[in-house]
């Protein structure tokens, strides 16, 4: 039995790339099963999905904690999840990044296959889901289903241009994707890079941990008091796929965009203007449509 | 009417007590509007509130958005919290243990906290006629769990307990008014606010706090998601609800009606309607249905302001006002939700 866990971002297509994954098998004759796992459901939280192949019924309806081939939709999620958490020995890794894919191999891993996930899925499909992107990685690194099954699971799934934009999203992801195996480099990394620790900043030793930690009840507070305002730690720049760009000359100093933005990221200079903070802006483009002077317009956000 | 009220949302404090960094979606019109009312409650206050979106993206452990004392309670008990915080308050403040400094008590909830779950709750605590302010923030349906249908999902609406079938297009039944059932148990003040109008809904959350006894504010919040609606929409969206008469601005005032946002005309509920998904399936009878129920409340509404309280004459003198007012202020007025 192969298990692939795919790791996403709400709203990216997680969910869907197992179930597509999953529809391939079945349709080569194959028996999988695709669920997911999430939280309370947002648009860019971290979510989960798993999809199950095999020769024989599958009747498995756990999640996988021990995967053969992990999927990661999201360059940000190295930092937010442990995307390799037990992984196989001679396991796979199939990731989204514009980085030179050399450096993401350490002892352990058979192989990788990166893609610049979130270009190709910008420039085809003009929004970052890169679901369909990294399928077409997957299934050059692993024959796990043929391409074209692959692709008449997503004219399945979707109609019209979507499917077409789709099929091409994965077609170039399946020619583009750079696959190295552990023969090819010399690995010097025991541990996934993302996992290396950076040292800790002076005074910064004691920090309030990610959400990701697992807490021991004594290590409550009573009540379980936590700091005000501390969620200022989770920046949430990395959910934005537009950035709002201002022109001073338009701007009349009116202040609408920093009173409509839900994440209170336009911030007031000294000299009246405003701008705008990159750590917390969502890249929702409210600012821009309320903007009365039209001073204020969206820019696609390449630098992912 | 001067620009100052172009510049007028600047008044508001630039203190955020609602921190930056929460997972509330992209376009959040909740997280708007939450933003808006913290900083009209300012920092001298206690908050309970019930379990729903707000809660969950601003919470999670060990993480907090609220820079004030704020408890998360259960779903169905965020009144019956804030009842219990405020008779505490007044006892420690009659043994001296705390000065005499007002603070609020507010509870928050969201449209499924207050409409369905925590109705007893609240009902209990504005009969009890405990001093807080409660607010609403109406989605219209239980976003958080990925948007089932509640009691304040308007009709024709499709959740997904809702759906759209080759007979039905969405929700069957009408929104619950929330404004009837709260006015009913007598309280000194109540009113609608949205986020599309800040300034609006400023001044009534601050009418609330002085209320001597409950208070309760009901507040749009779109749901980019829960609505079908681009991020970037979910203000213009707000907007154009207050517009068609679909959520008028309104306030009862120890039982005096008010309408704080008047319409001339209204905007057909059509240009609202068209621009959601969620109401993608309704047949042009239906949108004739909802537009005809808006005129007779809106009509209904009007009377009712008008028999308590004729200020026909204020009205006229308003209008001309306004006559001379240049196109470009005309946009910020609106847009700033400057109140009549």
């Amino acid at each position: 039995m192969l298990e692939i866990r795919f790791h996403g971002r709400g709203g990216q297509g997680a969910v869907t790339s197992a179930e597509l994954l999953a529809q391939a098998a079945i349709e080569e004759g194959k028996y999988a099963r695709a669920f997911p796992s999430f939280g309370p459901e947002r648009r860019g939280a971290p979510v989960s999905a798993f999809c199950r192949i095999d020769d024989k019924p599958v009747t498995l309806r756990t999640s996988i904690d021990s995967p053969d081939v992990v999927v990661v939709l999201d360059p940000s999620l190295f930092s937010a999840v442990d995307v390799t958490r037990g992984l196989r020995k001679d396991g796979s890794l199939v990731i989204n990044t514009k980085k030179e894919p050399g450096r993401f191999m350490f002892h352990g891993l058979k192989q990788l296959a990166a893609v610049n996930a979130t270009q190709i899925a910008q420039e085809i499909l003009n929004r970052p889901i890169t679901n369909t992107v990294l399928l077409g990685a997957l299934v050059r690194l692993l024959p796990v289903v043929k391409v074209e099954s692959l692709i008449s699971a997503v004219q399945n799934r979707f109609s019209g241009k979507i499917a077409d934009l789709n099929v091409q999203a994965l077609e170039r992801a399946y020619e583009e994707a750079q696959i190295i195996s552990a023969g090819d480099v010399d690995i010097e990394k025991q541990v996934p890079c993302f996992q290396e620790k950076e040292p800790p900043e002076k005074g910064k030793e004691d920090k309030p941990c990610k959400e990701d930690l697992d807490y021991l009840w004594t290590e409550l507070t009573p009540g379980c008091v936590v700091q005000p305002g501390s969620t200022r730690d989770n920046l949430t720049g990395d959910w934005r796929s537009t950035l709002p760009v201002m022109q001073k000359e338009r701007c009349i100093q009116c202040g609408l965009c920093w009173a409509f933005c839900p994440d209170a990221a336009q911030v007031q200079e000294p000299d009246g203007f405003f701008s705008v903070d990159l750590d917390y802006c969502k890249g929702c483009g409210i600012c821009a449509k309320e903007c009365p002077t039209g001073a204020i317009h969206m820019e696609k956000e390449l630098e992912l | 009417m001067s620009d100052a009220n172009v510049y007028a949302v600047k008044t508001l404090t630039s203190k955020e007590y609602f921190a930056p960094g929460h997972r509330a979606c992209s376009g959040c019109g909740q997280a708007v509007a939450v933003r808006m009312v913290q900083k009209a409650l300012g920092r001298n206050i206690v908050m309970a509130s019930a379990t729903g979106c707000m809660e969950v993206v601003s919470s999670p452990f060990p993480q907090s958005s609220w820079e004030v004392p704020w408890i998360h309670v259960a779903f169905e008990n965020a009144a019956a919290v804030a009842s219990g915080i405020e008779a505490g308050l007044k006892a420690q403040r009659r043994k001296g243990k705390i000065d005499g400094r007002k603070i609020t008590v507010v509870a928050m909830a969201g449209d499924g906290g207050t409409a369905d779950i925590g109705l007893q709750a609240l009902s209990g605590a504005l009969e009890r006629g405990h001093d807080f302010l409660y607010v609403c923030y109406d989605n219209e349906a239980y976003m958080n769990t990925g948007v089932q249908r509640s009691s304040a999902t308007p009709f024709g609406a499709v959740t997904t307990t809702s759906p759209a079938g080759r007979v039905n297009s969405g929700q069957l039944t009408w929104k619950k008014n929330m404004m009837r059932i709260t006015a009913a148990h007598d309280i000194p003040y109540a009113a609608t606010a949205s986020p599309s109008h800040p300034l609006d809904l400023v001044e009534k959350v601050k009418k609330g706090m002085e209320t001597e006894g409950p208070a309760y504010l009901h507040v749009l919040s779109p749901c980019p998601p829960g609505w079908g609606i681009a991020a970037e929409d979910s203000i213009q969206l707000a907007r154009l609800a207050v517009e068609t008469g679909i959520f008028p601005l309104y306030e009862i005032d120890k039982g005096k009606h008010r309408i704080t946002m008047n319409l001339e005309k209204l905007v057909p509920v059509k240009q609202y309607l068209k621009k959601q998904g969620r109401f993608r399936r309704l047949s042009p009878e239906m949108m004739e249905e909802i537009q005809e129920r808006v005129c007779k409340e809106w009509q209904e509404l009007r009377e009712k302001a008008e028999q308590i309280d004729p200020s026909a004459g204020a009205d006229e003198a308003l209008s001309k006002e306004q006559e001379g007012e240049t196109e470009a202020a005309k946009i910020f007025r609106v847009k700033a939700g400057a109140p009549v």
